[in-house]
């Protein structure tokens, strides 16, 4: 079961960074205006 | 135990107590017999749970698309974090604490498609400050093909870690959608325009060329662990997008005509050198290709007719046609039979057309078609009485 949850985590893995890198590339932008 | 319908079960229990008064089963073997088996639980309830979680969750997404303008970014986010990840979390649930495997799969599969809308809604929001100008380059029509190209990629992990043949089937539909839309937007094309450069021009789209490479890896490297009838669409969807990419080269860097006498040498040289499946596909794509070569019109254009005209060529073509047909069919191929006779009714219909008028025309097409349809299912008959009665 802990591969299996290993196997979701990293299929997820890349979805969620193109999902999350732009907000937190914004939020750098920002703080440094 | 194995399930049974109620209705099943009468039928059975019915027959059991059948034999039991025949005496050809002993009361006990009767009751050994109806043990095997047990009622199936009813899928009404279950249809119904399904329809109802369906509409809740239809309720939500109405909920948060009618309030969408109101929330802030962190809340927009944490909304397409959590439609990405709720069907995900449920297809691990479902395939590790109640082994239901293919209702997990089905679950992947909204998990990949609810990310393709994150994406969608997380452009159209970062797209509209100049950040997102900045980034998506979203001046020129590239605008789809990046909403697209993220999607692919997000989706890439999921097909290599579960093997999952519809993972791959949603995976070349948007490797096709993405190669239409940058090839709409002239991405690719970016190099000198030659004649003595044109076999480059084959070779300039990279992207492309890894994508389609990609596709290929990924259905060998499934096929090894899945053994269902979904790699055959797998292979077949791999093939048409194959086929499209290199026509639409093709085309790019040789004209129309010339570009279908390539792929109907292609097709036959598949035809020729191929086992079953395949060798048909090849002789289906020479077939049609060939068909329309066989039409002056199809050679507009064409740098052939610095050589010769555009009669010559068609009339060529079909006399170089009838001997590859009926020698694919004397190698057992009926398609080739049914692409001669193609190729006659196609001169025989289209004089009939030039020399009376279209009633005249249309109604003749009819009785030959009917009649040769009738003449054929009669043969067909016969044949296979013969065969019943050996």
């Amino acid at each position: 079961m802990i591969k299996n949850l290993l196997k979701y985590i990293a299929a997820a893995l890349v979805p969620l960074a193109i999902l999350i890198w732009p907000y937190i590339i914004n939020i750098i932008f920002e703080l440094k205006e | 135990m194995k399930e049974l319908s109620s209705r099943e079960l009468e039928f059975l229990r019915g027959e059991l107590e059948l034999w039991r008064d025949n005496n050809l089963i002993s009361p006990q073997q009767a009751d050994a017999i109806k043990n095997l088996y047990k009622l199936k639980a009813s899928s009404f309830y279950k249809i119904f749970t399904l329809a109802g979680l369906a509409l809740v969750a239809l309720g939500l997404i109405s909920f948060i698309a009618a309030n969408w303008d109101e929330f802030n970014l962190n809340i927009k986010l944490i909304f397409i974090i959590a439609g990405y990840l709720t069907p995900l979390i449920i297809s691990f649930v479902l395939k590790n604490f109640y082994n239901y495997a293919k209702t997990s799969r089905v679950f992947l599969l909204f998990a990949s498609l609810a990310f393709g809308g994150g994406v969608v809604l997380l452009l159209n929001i970062f797209g509209a400050n100049a950040f997102g100008k900045f980034i998506y380059n979203f001046e020129s029509g590239r605008v789809y093909a990046v909403h697209t190209g993220l999607w692919l990629l997000g989706v890439i992990p999921a097909v290599i870690i579960f093997k999952d043949n519809l993972q791959l089937i949603l995976l070349q539909c948007l490797t096709g959608l993405y190669l239409l839309q940058i090839r709409a937007a002239n991405i690719f094309i970016w190099s000198w325009r030659s004649a003595s450069f044109k076999f480059n021009l084959l070779v300039q789209p990279v992207r492309a060329l890894i994508l389609i490479a990609a596709l290929w890896l990924l259905w060998l490297y499934i096929k090894k662990f899945n053994k269902n009838i979904l790699n055959r669409v797998n292979f077949n969807l791999n093939l048409l997008i194959t086929f499209l990419f290199v026509s639409s080269r093709l085309n790019y860097c040789f004209g129309t005509s010339l570009t279908i006498l390539i792929l109907a040498l292609l097709g036959f040289a598949l035809s020729v050198i191929s086992r079953e499946d395949l060798g048909s596909m090849g002789l289906f794509i020479a077939g049609a290709l060939g068909l329309a070569l066989t039409v002056t019109d199809f050679w507009n254009g064409s740098p052939l007719l610095n050589f010769y005209s555009a009669d010559v060529l068609a009339v060529a073509a079909a006399v170089i046609l009838v001997p590859v047909f009926l020698w694919q069919l004397y190698k057992g191929r009926f398609m080739g039979g049914a692409f001669f006779i193609l190729l006659i009714m196609r001169y025989f219909f289209d004089n009939i057309l030039s020399y009376v008028s279209r009633a005249w025309g249309f109604t003749l097409m009819g009785i030959v078609c009917v009649a040769l349809g009738l003449y054929a299912e009669r043969k067909f008959r016969n044949k296979r009485g013969g065969k019943h009665n050996d």
